[in-house]
């Protein structure tokens, strides 16, 4: 009994080995298979990384200013602020030459600016440059959106930063008038500490002229600002400095009523003396109002960006991980799914059904040989990418390899089902192909799952490529442990498929009743 | 029916039956065949000769009747049953991207053969004649030789019973001649062949034929059985030096050695005698001529080709099977 358990045994594993040793040599009876096998997919990589550039793209972009226009001057000034983004490619005054060289392509974008601005701003409106292209690509006609609302923050931020400077340049002016109004303070205590009233009115009367003067100056100069300071949360100079010409203001209100009264001309002398610390406050305040960053004002806040990960990840390199789950999962379901419909046009599927053979001896064989091949397929891929294209590895190699091994199995899995299902080999590459075309949209290749919706996503959580491309990802680019409920879920899908395909490939192998 | 008193039989069938698309491919196939004997199963193609081969071999399931392959059913065959089995099929079936010795070995793999098996392979490789040629790709062998590559990747797990699906299929008289060598070969070595064919000429070397049309058996039998059964007997060919009168020809209808009065002219003073036995007949033809004065040009037994027989038969048991049906 043992004795034909051990040799039944014995014969499966040959029958097994028959099929690998078989697939094995047939691929490698074929070195232009192997060499376009092993090296096309690393010059597809090698072209993909030394092609690919990481630039915004530059639209040659033509402005249409009306004739006359005051903001003409502007325009190419404001133009180059977004850098490379926008390439300048002139003013034009009349919106139907734009139109022509739009639609002949000659430009990317036309930037039609608007009539009068300043009227617009009088009549409490915002004033709007229009952006024409002609972009089918929807991400393309986002990009332009973009670059419009940009351009637009950036010509307003000039407008508000050269404000701003012009109320600098003008505070320097303001030093004098507090310099005048400190003298008429100092005449005014000086006055009133002799007891002399109707002298101590006239400079106060002076004072206040001088200081109207400041404030009116002050007001109309600080009071963006101050609004800017508000809206920004940041320390409100302009805002004290206001309050403190205020200040002053009652404080020479209050010495002209104390120069009526003989008796409280010590009062007036020490509010003459307030003035005076008020004015060199002001003075301090209006130094620091010059010396304000426009920048800091218009635009307080700005963005830092900071990776945690610790690889410096190059555009390439993220989509390196995704590439390589695509390929794989193509080659595997290539070569199985032309593995079965080969023995069944062939003719072989006669010999098994006559032989000793089972489905699960030719499955397994089939699989074992095909996992072979393309895991040293695979192993020549990585030793590739890591060593020329300097792709980052921060894991762990036997995490790596263990997604692969998940990966192949269940993309020969596919492949089996297909090789099964088709009836010819043109059937099998149809199939291939499809489910290439379908990796390509719902693996998260080029576009994030996030993107799908859930029902569609069903399609990518279907796809062995997309489990592939997601714990290649934390293994090489984070360096992490793949999330294993993924990594089971993709060996349970390379499981059940195999039990599938077992099922199927008996029930073929079975007695045919036509 | 085969009589077989010696040797038990090693396929048995009983009103085989297979439909395909309500047309019988094989329709009601009684067979009985001994072990050790190569049986020829011969038809036009299309006749049912590969369907019948696939329902011995399991391939198939009969709508109706029972087969039985080594005291088995073919449905129910288990691995032990299958690897006592040899199978050629009809196409070449083996991987062209893989040498001779490849191919063989894959196959002796699938029977489970024993990896100690140089020495099987090589010998099996000089039955076929194909010693040399081992490491060539059988892309590049002739058509001949992947025939001879076929037989030997079907024997080589030493099967007790092999089945030949038109073997000879396609190739020259000189490699048909050959495979029948090696058919007798196999045969000497106690194999069981059963082979099918479309050349009929080529029943002349198996130990029993069945000739099957349109899914169905006519006849089994044995080569020069079958000649009787097509000819009513054995056949003489009487050369007479003058042109034989009316009177002795009618009397020649009436000696004992002639079965049923059967003698009719030939061309050139010929005459076809049918006998039971020619061996006993002919000393007594030679001896009656003499008596009667006939001068004796030539006298000798008639072997007909098979194609002759084949039709002559298929003619004869159609028309019986029609009356039968009727």
């Amino acid at each position: 009994m043992i004795k034909q358990y051990l040799r039944n045994l014995r014969q499966a594993i040959i029958r097994i080995f028959a099929f690998v040793s078989k697939e094995i040599r047939v691929i490698f009876h074929q070195p232009r298979l192997i060499f376009s096998l092993i090296l096309g997919p690393f010059l597809i990589l090698l072209l993909f990384g030394i092609g690919y550039r990481d630039v915004p793209r530059t639209l040659d972009t033509l402005f249409v200013v009306p004739e006359g226009s005051q903001i003409e001057g502007m325009v190419k000034d404001y133009a180059t602020s977004l850098g490379d983004r926008i390439n300048f490619a002139g003013i034009v005054h009349n919106p139907a030459t734009a139109d022509k060289q739009l639609r002949e392509r000659q430009v990317d974008l036309v930037v039609v600016t608007p009539i009068d601005p300043m009227a617009d701003w009088q009549n409490d409106e915002q004033s709007t440059f229009s952006l024409y292209h002609s972009e089918v690509d929807p991400f393309e006609a986002v990009y332009i959106q973009v670059i419009g609302q940009r351009y637009a923050e950036e010509i307003n931020q000039q407008v508000l930063m050269a404000a701003l400077a012009q109320s600098q340049q003008e505070a320097s002016l303001w030093h004098e008038n507090v310099v005048q109004a400190e003298t008429h303070a100092s005449s005014v205590k000086e006055a009133l500490a002799a007891g002399n009233a109707a002298a101590a009115r006239d400079s106060a009367e002076a004072l206040q002229e001088e200081l109207d003067l400041l404030a009116t100056a002050v007001g109309s100069g600080v009071s963006m600002v101050s609004s800017l300071e508000e809206a920004g949360g940041q320390a409100n100079t302009t805002t004290k400095l206001l309050e403190e010409m205020d200040t002053l203001q009652n404080q020479i209100d209050d010495v002209l009523a104390f120069t009526e009264d003989d008796n409280k001309l010590s009062e007036g002398e020490t509010t003459a003396a307030e003035i005076e610390n008020s004015l060199a406050e002001v003075d301090d305040q209006l130094q620091t109002f010059q010396e304000m960053d426009t920048n800091v004002l218009v635009a307080p806040f700005r963005s830092k960006t900071l990776n945690i990960t610790e690889a410096n990840i190059e555009p390439m390199h993220f989509y390196i991980p995704a590439v390589i789950a695509l390929l794989l999962q193509h080659l595997a379901i290539t070569l199985a799914g032309l593995s079965i419909v080969h023995e069944k046009i062939g003719g072989s599927m006669e010999l098994f059904r006559a032989a000793p053979v089972t489905a699960f001896e030719t499955l397994t064989g089939k699989f074992t040989s095909y996992l072979f091949i393309i895991g040293v397929l695979a192993a020549v891929l990585t030793t590739l990418v890591v060593l020329v294209l300097h792709m980052p590895m921060l894991g762990s190699w036997i995490f790596y390899g263990l997604v692969l091994l998940a990966l192949l199995l269940a993309s020969l899995g596919i492949g089996f089902h297909i090789s099964l299902a088709a009836r010819s080999h043109s059937q099998a590459i149809q199939y291939g192909m499809l489910t290439l075309l379908a990796a390509i949209f719902f693996s998260g290749f080029f576009l994030p799952l996030y993107r799908l919706i859930p029902p569609v996503r069903i399609v990518s959580w279907l796809l062995p490529a997309t489990y592939g491309t997601v714990l290649l990802q934390d293994v090489m680019l984070r360096g992490e442990v793949p999330q294993i409920l993924l990594l089971l879920a993709l060996f349970g899908f390379a499981i059940i498929l195999w039990l599938l395909g077992w099922i199927r490939l008996a029930r073929q192998m079975a007695v045919k009743e036509q | 029916m085969i009589e077989s008193k010696t040797k038990e039989n090693i396929i048995h069938t009983e009103a085989l039956t297979k439909q395909f698309a309500n047309v019988p491919a094989v329709d009601k196939l009684n067979l009985d065949i001994p072990e050790d004997v190569i049986f020829g199963f011969i038809g036009p193609s299309g006749c049912g000769k590969t369907t019948s081969v696939r329902l011995m071999l399991g391939i198939y399931t009969a709508d109706s009747g029972e087969a039985k392959v080594m005291q088995h059913s073919p449905q129910a065959f288990g691995r032990q049953e299958r690897a006592q089995i040899g199978y050629m099929p009809q196409q070449f079936v083996l991987y062209p991207e893989l040498t001779v010795w490849e191919n063989l070995n894959f196959a002796a793999s699938l029977y489970g053969v024993p990896l100690r098996r140089k020495e099987r392979l090589e010998e099996m490789l000089e039955l076929v004649e194909l010693t040399g040629q081992e490491k060539k790709k059988v892309h590049d062998l002739s058509g001949g030789m992947k025939r001879r590559l076929s037989l030997a990747a079907a024997i080589v797990h030493n099967p007790e019973l092999i089945f030949l699906d038109e073997p000879t299929a396609g190739i020259d008289p000189v490699l048909r001649r050959k495979f029948w060598d090696y058919f007798q070969q196999l045969k000497s070595q106690g194999h069981t062949l059963f082979i099918t064919t479309q050349y009929v000429a080529e029943a002349a070397s198996c130990d029993y034929v069945g000739i099957m049309v349109k899914g169905r058996l006519l006849t089994v039998e044995t080569p020069d059985g079958l000649r009787r059964r097509a000819l009513g007997g054995d056949i003489i060919h009487l050369h007479t030096t003058n042109i034989l009168e009316e009177g002795k020809f009618k009397a020649l209808q009436k000696q004992p050695f002639v079965l049923d009065h059967k003698v009719n002219r030939l061309r050139n003073h010929g005459i076809e005698i049918v006998v039971d036995d020619a061996s006993m007949a002919l000393p007594l033809l030679l001896d009656w001529c003499h008596g009667q004065g006939i001068g004796v040009d030539s006298a000798s037994e008639y072997v007909p080709v098979f194609d002759d027989v084949f039709v002559k038969l298929i003619k004869q048991e159609t028309a019986v099977a029609e009356v039968a049906d009727d």
